[in-house]
């Protein structure tokens, strides 16, 4: 049987690196079925260069509304049985579908996976890469965001879609939903996604805002609710 | 070792905070582990929101709750080295405490001994999203703009 991978790319302002993430997804063992661009209202070049990659790519444009409301719009256009999230400025390993696909097929239970991630420090932060180099946020982990997932489609029914009111955390929130409703997830442990870090991530501008700790806090409270509930039960 | 003339505030730079219903929530953006201070105590972190002095907090205590200014001090200061240990309150000798202790209404409450729990079950998750907030310095820095 075919199976069909959809592949979203939610992408603000990312002129600079998104070639480097169509390329990667390009040179996979295990091709997606396609590629949706979903270009979140940007204003620098970002058009012309998806403009390339019009042989290969769905390019689709709406008004800024956030990286959460960017995935949603690219779920509701796809089509394959499988959805798969790369950000304009990480970089997937060339087996990363493949992998993850079988590690789903031979666990049928299963309805989402995820693989290690790594960050990659741009070269004009080279000094934050020494400084990190021996943290832990340095090193390969398990990826709890969208680069690293490969989900079955009927997961967003299921658990729903990103939730386009968060401005951070909206991965961690989605997977915090999926474990409530009890979806079942595969880890791969290999380190199948490089996460870029760069002045102009966005969670870096967000991070001192009340906003974003307002949102983590949010996260927070409604875990710790849940674990009361589970232990009055 | 603390003592009661330092001054103690909440360590912003790396824990969102929130008290809800009494209890304060707080995450230490550092470590993605989160703690729950239930009742008295999160009253104590209301205080230590204001940058207050150990030995107001201990006043202040001892005035609200039904507690001896014995039992409040040990406990207020057992609590600070805790909150200490865990990176989530920066102490400060020599200066003058900058807020002022809430006055008590009506009388005394029922006392409870204030704890600090500790959960880890989200580090993972926080491990990526959002990112360390040594790097936002370095992203304020490099803007010129200030925390």
């Amino acid at each position: 049987m075919h199976t069909s991978i959809s592949c979203v790319v939610p992408v603000y302002n990312g002129a600079r690196f998104i070639a480097e993430a169509l390329d990667s997804i390009l040179v996979q063992s295990l091709l997606p079925t396609e590629i949706i661009v979903v270009d979140d209202g940007s204003n620098d070049a970002t058009a012309e260069v998806v403009k390339r990659y019009a042989a290969h790519v769905t390019y689709v444009r709406q008004d800024n509304a956030g990286p959460a409301s960017a995935r949603n719009h690219g779920i509701a256009l796809a089509s394959g049985d499988f959805l798969a999230f790369l950000d304009a400025d990480d970089l997937w390993h060339k087996d990363k579908l493949a992998r993850q696909l079988t590690a789903l097929e031979s666990n049928s239970g299963a309805g989402i996976c995820i693989s290690h991630v790594q960050n990659f420090w741009v070269e004009e932060l080279a000094h934050e890469r020494e400084r990190m180099r021996d943290q832990p946020f340095a090193q390969p982990m398990p990826g709890y965001v969208c680069q690293c997932l490969l989900a079955r489609r009927t997961m967003f029914d299921s658990v729903g879609k990103f939730d386009e009111t968060k401005r951070v955390g909206e991965d961690v929130d989605w997977f915090m939903r999926a474990d409530r409703a009890g979806i079942l997830k595969v880890i791969v442990a290999e380190l199948l996604v490089y996460r870029r870090i760069h002045q102009q991530n966005m969670s870096y501008e967000l991070f001192h805002s009340q906003k974003a700790r307002g949102d983590m806090l949010d996260l927070v409270i409604s875990n710790l609710h849940n674990r009361r509930i589970q232990q009055n039960k | 070792m603390i003592s009661l003339s330092q001054i103690i505030s909440a360590n912003e730079q790396q824990v969102a905070a929130k008290v809800m219903d009494g209890e304060a929530i707080l995450i230490n953006l550092t470590t993605g582990a989160y703690y729950s201070i239930p009742s008295t105590g999160g009253f104590i972190w209301s205080l230590v929101e204001r940058k207050l002095s150990i030995d107001e907090i201990v006043r202040a205590v001892a005035a609200h709750y039904k507690v001896t200014r014995e039992q409040a001090e040990a406990d207020v200061l057992r609590l600070a080295e805790e909150l200490h240990a865990e990176g989530l309150v920066t102490m400060a000798t020599g200066v003058t405490a900058s807020g002022v202790a809430p006055q008590p209404i009506g009388a005394p409450l029922p006392y409870q001994v204030p704890t600090l729990e500790k959960f880890t079950d989200m580090a993972e998750m926080f491990a990526l999203d959002p990112p360390l907030p040594g790097l936002a310095n370095t992203y304020q820095d490099k803007r010129g703009a200030g925390a």
